[in-house]
Parts: C-alpha cells; sequence; structure tokens
C-alpha cells in the first residue's frame, strides 16, 4: 500500500519522456559508528531500475532524474536498510549515514516512506534481534511510551500509554490480531523473532486501522520486495543463564528481480525455572515456536501478497500465585505464608497456559492508470487458550478454561493518487468471529459463547500545503454486531436485575441457571485530523482524535470467579459505547548529531469502561472482592520524552522518560495498573581501534508509583476482624543495570558473524514491578547473562 | 509457485467452511468439583450436633447458609466428622471420597476459640501426615464457641501449620456454637 505513490509515480515517470530529466543525485555514504566512508553501499531509487553502489569513498552518483518524490533505499550488507524520501526539483548532494541500531526517534533521516507522516515511533528488525529472548510486547518498550503489563515472567501485554487490551490495536501484516479480549493474562501471540519492524501509527492514519483505539495502534510491518536478486539467511542462536533458556531463530529470505519474493523463518525457543535472588521460582518455564512463511509477487501496477504464520507457546505459571480464596492472598501479600523455592527443571505443570494462534492472509492490488490502485485482502485468524489449574484427580489432564477464536476478515481499499500533493483513501472492511468455548472442561464458562459480525468503512485524507505544512484528515464508521449464548446463574441473573430489563434474551430456564441469547448492536463513529509543520529538522505535529469503541465480550458478559485474582468478575450488558477526545502534541528534531522527541498528550475519555471494585461476596471458600465492569470518566494525560546525542562519532548517550496519570473522574482516585515515573538511559560507545566492536551500558529507574485506587478493608469472617487488603500498594522505586557488548567479524565473502554479550539486572537487584500481576507472590527475576550468536550469509 | 496459490486458497476456504458449522446453542455445564456444602458432625454418645455451611449456587451472590444443630455439652470429648458435598448436582456427589483418594493432596485445618479447648486430626494420609476428614474436639467450660475449617489442595505435607502449609484454599467456614 505504501508504495503506491512510487510506484505510480514511477509509471507516470517512465511514460512522460517529454519531461525535464536530466537531474542528478550524487552523495556519500558513511559509516555512523566510525564515520568512515562505506564501500559498496547499494542506492536505489524505489521503482525505478536504478541501482549503483558506492565507491572506496563512499561516493555515489545518479543522473537523469525527472522532477518529483523519490523514495530512496540505502541499504548495505553490513547496516541494513533506509528509506529517505527526496524531493527533487534541482541537482542534490546528500550525504547519507547507515546505522546499525536504528533507534525510535531517528525517524526523520529514518522515514520508511513518502508521506508517512505519522509513524511517530519506530523500531526496526536490528532492535528486535538484541531482544530475541523477551517477548514481543517487552520488545516493544524500544518505543518511548509502551510498557508492559505482565502476568509472571513469560506472558506481558502492552500498555501504550497506560492502556491495554481492547484499546491498543495490534496490526500484524495488515491483519488486525485479534485476542485482546481475552485479559490481562493474555500476551499478543507473536514471537518477537519473526517482527521485521513496528511503527505507532497515531492521527488520523491510526482510523485506517480500526476505529477503536482509543489508547493507539501498533503496526508491523510486513516483508517488502527488493527488485533485485538476492538470497539472504539470518541464523541466530541464543542461550541464557536465568531458566537455562535456549533460542533458536532461522530465516530464509529470497527475492528476485521481477519483484517475486519468498521466506520463511521459524523459532524455537525452551527455557526452564527462572530464579531471583531468593532462589527458583516454581514452575516459571515456557516453551515456544513460532513459524511464518511471507511469499508474493509485486509489480509496478499489480501485485499479490501472502502471509501464513503459525504461533504455539505453553507459559507456565508461578504456581504459588495459584490460590483459592481471599484469604490465601491476604497471607501472601502480607507475606505471611512462606514463598516456595522449587528446583531447577525444564517441567511445566499447572498451572499453565497453552496458547496457539494462526494468521494467514491473502492481499492483491491493482494499480489503475490515472486513478489509484484498488487493494483487497482477505484473512483468516484462529487463536486457541486453554488454561490448566490445579484441580482434583484426573481432572488436572482437563483444562479449566478452552476458548477457541475464529476471525475471517475482508477488506478493500482504493488509494486515489493521481497527484502529487494530495492522496485520498477510501475502505471498507467486514470482519466475522464466532467464539468457542469449550464445555468439556466441566467449569462455567467465563466468556460465552458468542458471534460478531463487524462492518467499517473509512476516508482519509493527506493534503501537502506548502513544503513546511501538511494536513491529514479521516472519518470512519463502524457497526458492530454481537450475538452471545450465554447461561447465567440465575441467582446472578436476578440481583443485576436482568430478569426485569433483559427478560426477553432468556431462552430456557434450568432452575439453577438461565440459557439467554442476547443480541447487541453497536454503531461508532471516529475522526481524526492532524497537522504537520516541518522545518530544518524540526517537526511539530498536532492530533486531533475523537474515537468511540464498542464493548467488548469481556466486557459485557464476564461472571464468575478469577482464581489467581481471588476476585468475582462481573460484565455489564448495560454497556454503552466509549467516547474518547485525544490531543496529541508531537515536537521531534534530528539532525547528525542529535535527536530529540517531547510529546505530551491529553485524553478524556467518556463512558470509559473499567472494572471497579464493588463490594465482597460470600462462598464456600470465603469472602471475593467484585469487581464490575462500570462505566466512569477518565482523564489520561503524560508525556513521552527521548533525546540521543552523539557525543563524538565513538559516543552516543540516550535518555528517555515516561509520565502518565490516569484518573478516574466520577469516583475521583486514580485506575490501577497505571505505569509510574520512569527513565532510562543509555551510554554506547564504538570502539575506533577494534573495528565492530561496541559496548552499552543501560540503567533504568522506576519510581514508586504514588498514584494508586486506595486498598480495600475487608471483613474477615475467620478472625472476626476488619482487614485491610493492600491489593493496591506500589512496591518502592528501583535501579536496573543492564549491559550490551557487540562485536561484529570481518566479513569473509558473504558471511558474517556477529556475537553479543548481553546481561540484565546486574546487580541481581531484588525488586517488585508494580506493572506485574503476580508481584505479591514472587520478586522479579534475578542477574540474567545471554549470548547470541548470529551469523548472516 | 503457482501450487502455493492454490493451496492458499484452498486453505482459506476450508477454513471458512470450517469455522461456519456450528450454531446451535451451547452445552449446559454442571459444574462437578464444585463444593456447595461442608456439614460437620461431632459425636458423643448420644448428644449429636451437626453444623452445615450450604451454598448452592457457587460463586454466585447468594452467601452461604450457615446452622449449627444442637450444642455442645461441657468438658467433653467429640469425635467429629466432615463431609464435602456438591449439591448443585443430581445426584448428590461425594466430594470427601475424592479428598480421601488422594489424602496426601490434602489437608483439612482447624481453627477455634475458648470454650473449645482443643481440635486434633484423627486420621493420616499414607505418609502418616495429618488428614483431617475425622478428627476429636474438646470442650472446656460453656459458653459461646467459633469453630473453622480450611480445606487445603496440595499444601506442604507435613507443615507446622496452615500458615507454613500454602497450597490452595477449597473451603474456608466458620460456624458459631454453644457450649452448655
Amino acid at each position: 500500500m505504501k508504495y503506491t505513490l512510487l510506484l505510480f509515480m514511477a509509471l507516470v515517470l517512465a511514460t512522460a519522456n517529454a519531461q525535464d530529466c536530466h537531474f542528478v543525485l550524487q552523495g556519500k555514504v558513511i559509516d555512523q559508528h566510525d564515520g568512515k566512508p562505506l564501500k559498496g553501499a547499494i542506492i536505489a531509487i524505489y521503482g525505478l531500475e536504478k541501482e549503483v553502489f558506492s565507491n572506496e569513498n563512499g561516493d555515489f552518483v545518479i543522473q537523469g532524474l525527472c522532477v518529483g518524490f523519490y523514495e530512496i533505499e540505502i541499504s548495505h550488507i553490513d547496516c541494513g536498510t533506509q528509506f529517505v524520501p527526496i524531493k527533487l526539483e534541482r541537482n542534490i548532494t546528500k550525504t547519507f549515514y547507515l546505522e546499525h541500531h536504528v533507534e525510535a526517534l531517528n525517524e526523520v533521516a529514518l522515514i520508511k516512506k513518502v508521506n508517512n507522516l505519522l509513524a511517530q515511533q519506530t523500531i526496526d528488525a536490528t532492535v528486535f534481534e538484541n531482544k530475541l529472548s523477551q517477548s514481543f510486547a517487552e520488545a516493544l518498550t524500544e518505543i518511548q511510551g509502551i510498557n508492559t503489563l505482565k502476568t509472571g515472567n513469560s506472558i506481558a501485554k502492552p500498555l501504550l500509554q497506560g492502556m491495554y487490551g481492547s484499546r491498543v490495536l495490534t496490526n500484524n501484516q495488515g491483519v488486525r490480531m485479534q485476542d485482546m479480549e481475552w485479559g490481562a493474562e493474555h500476551a499478543p501471540n507473536i514471537a518477537t523473532s519473526s517482527v521485521e519492524g513496528v511503527s505507532l501509527a497515531v492521527g488520523a492514519k491510526a482510523l485506517k486501522y480500526g476505529g477503536d483505539a482509543v489508547g493507539g495502534v501498533i503496526v508491523l510491518d510486513p516483508r517488502k520486495p527488493v527488485f533485485k536478486n538476492r538470497q539472504k539467511h539470518t541464523a541466530i542462536f541464543s542461550a541464557y543463564s536465568n531458566g537455562l533458556g535456549v533460542l533458536s531463530s532461522q530465516k530464509f529470505e529470497k527475492d528476485f528481480k521481477n519483484g517475486l519474493f519468498y521466506g520463511i523463518q521459524a523459532s524455537y525457543k525452551k527455557a526452564g525455572n527462572n530464579h531471583n535472588a531468593a532462589g527458583y521460582l516454581q514452575n516459571t518455564g515456557l516453551e515456544q515456536t513460532s513459524i511464518s512463511i511471507p511469499f508474493g509477487w509485486h509489480l509496478a501496477h499489480k501485485g499479490i501478497d501472502a502471509y501464513i504464520s503459525y504461533f504455539k507457546a505453553n507459559n507456565g505459571i508461578l504456581r504459588n500465585s495459584h490460590i483459592g480464596n481471599l484469604q490465601d492472598l491476604i497471607n501472601q501479600i502480607n507475606g505471611d505464608t512462606a514463598i516456595p523455592i522449587g528446583d531447577f527443571t525444564y517441567n511445566i505443570e499447572n498451572p499453565r497456559q497453552d496458547v496457539s494462534h494462526i494468521l494467514t492472509k491473502i492481499s492483491a492490488y491493482y494499480h489503475f492508470e490515472n486513478l489509484g490502485r484498488w487493494t483487497l485482502q482477505y484473512d483468516f485468524q484462529q487463536n486457541n487458550r486453554k488454561e490448566f489449574d490445579v484441580r482434583l484427580g484426573d481432572r488436572n489432564k482437563l483444562p479449566g478454561t478452552d476458548l477457541q477464536l475464529q476471525t475471517h476478515g475482508f477488506q478493500s481499499n482504493f488509494k486515489l493518487d493521481t497527484s502529487y500533493d494530495k492522496v485520498l483513501e477510501l475502505g471498507v472492511e467486514t470482519a466475522y468471529q464466532t467464539h468457542f468455548p469449550n464445555p468439556a472442561t466441566g467449569v462455567k464458562r467465563l466468556i460465552p459463547d458468542y458471534n460478531s459480525l463487524n462492518f467499517g468503512a473509512y476516508l482519509y485524507g493527506l493534503k501537502t500545503l506548502s513544503p513546511s505544512w501538511e494536513i491529514e484528515g479521516s472519518i470512519r464508521t463502524d457497526r458492530v454486531q454481537i450475538k452471545a449464548d450465554k447461561f447465567y446463574k440465575t441467582s446472578r441473573w436476578e440481583s443485576l436485575g436482568y430478569n426485569t430489563d433483559f427478560l426477553d434474551f432468556v431462552v430456557a430456564d434450568f432452575e439453577t441457571q438461565i440459557l439467554t441469547a442476547a443480541k447487541l448492536n453497536f454503531n461508532t463513529q471516529s475522526a481524526a485530523l492532524s497537522f504537520h509543520y516541518n522545518q530544518q529538522g524540526h517537526r511539530v505535529s498536532t492530533h486531533l482524535q475523537y474515537i468511540e469503541r464498542a464493548p467488548n465480550p469481556a466486557e459485557l458478559f464476564s461472571e464468575g470467579l478469577h482464581h489467581s485474582a481471588a476476585r468475582i468478575e462481573l460484565g455489564s450488558l448495560r454497556m454503552r459505547k466509549e467516547k474518547a477526545h485525544k490531543l496529541g502534541v508531537q515536537y521531534s528534531y534530528s539532525s547528525d548529531q542529535r535527536t530529540f522527541l517531547l510529546a505530551p498528550y491529553f485524553n478524556r475519555i467518556n463512558d470509559f469502561m473499567a472494572l471497579i471494585p464493588s463490594g465482597l461476596e460470600f462462598t464456600i471458600r470465603g469472602a471475593f472482592p467484585v469487581w464490575e465492569y462500570q462505566q466512569t470518566n477518565a482523564n489520561f494525560t503524560g508525556v513521552d520524552f527521548k533525546w540521543t546525542e552523539h557525543f563524538s562519532n565513538e559516543l552516543k548517550f540516550t535518555n528517555g522518560a515516561s509520565l502518565v496519570k490516569a484518573i478516574d473522574l466520577k469516583n475521583n482516585t486514580p485506575f490501577p495498573n497505571i505505569p509510574p515515573v520512569s527513565t532510562q538511559h543509555e551510554l554506547e560507545y564504538l570502539f575506533k581501534n577494534i573495528k565492530g566492536l561496541s559496548v552499552q551500558l543501560a540503567g533504568e529507574y522506576n519510581f514508586r508509583q504514588n498514584e494508586v485506587p486506595e486498598d480495600l478493608m475487608i471483613f474477615n469472617p475467620y478472625t472476626q476482624k476488619e482487614q485491610l487488603l493492600e491489593i493496591n500498594k506500589a512496591p518502592n522505586g528501583y535501579f536496573l543495570l543492564s549491559s550490551l557488548v557487540e562485536y561484529q567479524f570481518p566479513k569473509s565473502g558473504t558471511t558474517q558473524y556477529k556475537l553479543r554479550l548481553s546481561g540484565e539486572n546486574l546487580t541481581n537487584l531484588a525488586y517488585q514491578n508494580y506493572l506485574n500481576r503476580l508481584r505479591y507472590f514472587s520478586n522479579e527475576l534475578g542477574i540474567n547473562f545471554q549470548l547470541q550468536l548470529q551469523i548472516n550469509y | 509457485m503457482k501450487k502455493i496459490f492454490t493451496t492458499l486458497f484452498t486453505l482459506s476456504l476450508f477454513m471458512i467452511f470450517l469455522s461456519c458449522s456450528d450454531n446451535d446453542s451451547p452445552e449446559l455445564i454442571q459444574e462437578e468439583e464444585v463444593i456447595t456444602s461442608v456439614i460437620v458432625t461431632l459425636q458423643s454418645g448420644s448428644n449429636t450436633v451437626t453444623l452445615s455451611s450450604v451454598d448452592l449456587d457457587g460463586d454466585g451472590p447468594n452467601e452461604p447458609v450457615i446452622t449449627a444443630q444442637g450444642s455442645l455439652n461441657s468438658d467433653t470429648t467429640y469425635s467429629g466428622a466432615v463431609r464435602f458435598l456438591n449439591e448443585s448436582v443430581s445426584p448428590v456427589e461425594d466430594i470427601t471420597e475424592e479428598v480421601a483418594e488422594e489424602a496426601e493432596e490434602h489437608q483439612v485445618f482447624y481453627s477455634f476459640t475458648s470454650p473449645i479447648s482443643s481440635v486434633a486430626s484423627s486420621d493420616t494420609d499414607s505418609s502418616g501426615n495429618p488428614l483431617g476428614l475425622v478428627f476429636t474436639l474438646t470442650t472446656g467450660d460453656s459458653g459461646n464457641a467459633t469453630f473453622g475449617l480450611t480445606l487445603r489442595h496440595k499444601p506442604k505435607k507435613p507443615n507446622t501449620g496452615i500458615l507454613d502449609a500454602g497450597g490452595e484454599t477449597d473451603v474456608a467456614v466458620n460456624f458459631s456454637v454453644s457450649v452448655q
């Protein structure tokens, strides 16, 4: 989609010979790490058959260019690829710096595509190479403003400016990842090693990915053809000390000059019990397998893309986090229960989570001359999730939760791009989804059987007003229809007053349970406007957004006891859509020595759906607090900051900080799970005398979260006393130290070896992370060393 | 290459059919492993006291109904037994049997206030550690006492008491009982 304009221009330029086509682009390619000229870099103009190599001095010349916009691709086998947009009106001389670690901020130098004014922050594949042993969400934290909401060590969900779940969309290969409604203990099913690059879509462009992204959109780049005969293998082997983990990732990519390409990526990861300063954590191993196959054929005016991927993970869940009642939880929080110290083992026992995700897509585009490009896409996803709890006898082999979600998506996008200074896009999409909780578990379903049908349509426009001003706008409408078949406990149905308000939903009465068929419709409208101002490396973007989000099935239908959280969670059939009003400003500056980002935002959300404690219920297991989905008004205010300074060719310093405040306006209290203020500092030194050797030292300080909801007073019938349940109490601030030593061996032929040795939590600090839902049950992981060998050939 | 496309199309078509197959009403789940009722019987000669806590809607909003039939005599030793039932299914399921079968993975812990003076398990699992399905209870003077019991699944065994035991609480009930 993003090459439309370029391809189109290429087409126009190729046919318009009468135009003035005598301009020259010349320049120099320099290795940013040591400042030396780079020989053998490929400089290509996307969509044109023009491709040159830089000489010994890093110099190159491309002649015979016409007036217009171009996307210049500069690549070098050691350094990865840069895309730089250029507007050619006269002869241009330019210096390009290639860099190994593409930092989140280098956006001005690294804008990946013409007119991509919105990818606020990006990470490229090289960053992911360093973070392969981490989960996808943890690798995303390179982007300022992203944190993770964790359940133990292996399950991490991205937390974007304080929001997660349905409010943060993940778009993988042009497909909206489904599963985020499955709760905080469900991580995105993406293998870190399969990721090519990631960017954050904000403002007007975000509406193309969905109308309901109140928090934001995380976009995973699809594989792109390079239009030359090329074959690339990347093999990564990694071993790490904490949990004695091993990881292998193999990637093969093949490209042909005629635009045909394919690839295959596979990874396997296995780790045993993790440890911290106190000892091994029981049942914290994991096993993860992934495979993905992209392939396609791109021509200037038509093309086809396909993608198949499979992801499977078996995550052990900390044994002592599986508790029976509130008293168990209180005992854990107060430290009255001894934390069991395990042994090292690779065995994963109950409780554990077994998840898999199949994602397939096929898309095709056709370019109509003098009109625009039409893209069609079909995609299918199947998610499975099984939770194995500690149960009686043979039931241990049966999952307590067994969910299957299937989604078919179909979308069509038409992009009108007949003029250089404006773009208009019109898209429609539909998705059909079925959710099936397997009754064979013998346990009441937490999320019911449902099917949903969604329709969406959007209009997006971009206009370049002047060399420094651009404006974008988009509007979108969606219709969501949910049909759910759900059993309610009769007592619950009545206590919620549904027996009077939703009488027509009742299908059958089984005395203690009632079968209902709910049919709910939501219509949502969203709109966004973005302004951009560019001046000599300075850039100011202002985004105004109005977003409506329909409630998801968890918010509507949840009903039951969550053992791990020792609470009863209740959805509400009375949910209305939530409405967000967001203002975001982003100032960035980029020069050869410095990049700088300052991005404040304000998000006012009316009818914000939140889980709020509403009372206490008694069962034979004891008392449980009830958390109900309720609607309130919320303010999310924050700022993200990042600054990178190259003090010299050898020394680079990076500093980042994020702050977010989230207030429940109706109850005048902060929301839980909001990231505390954090700062990150990093020093990177590139050795002048030993080419290819670099050292990084990073420190991260997380403050204590002072704004937490009040703790609950619970009457303990056992002791006949009121007792404080310190469920919201935030742990103390902590400082973490990490390091990375990387050596790139001199290349032999086309083969290059890279060796990385990294260390995390170097001081073996015993600390708790406020954003880990299992923080009551153990400290975070202790020291970890990782050795990684990468072979490119 | 053509073959791959054909395969993919076939695959996607197959998946469409696959997903459009079920549209029936969901199956009713009768939860079998839920404990709805705890019944404690205390016996000394002809004096029988029955304590029960019954919560038929499980984790539903209704509170357990706690009853005490009879009262204990002072300065007496009672032999006690506890039964765990699932009365939400028919026929009623006796979960006590499952607990007894997995004695090594369970333990019933007791708590009390005076004038109950002691409670002790009188059964053991196959390793000789206390199980607690049967027990002896001794009373002192007259007055009102509280008697509580907790069933733990997968506790540490042997242990020095409930706090040391860990594991998951399957049952936690408290009874008020008068001693005369």
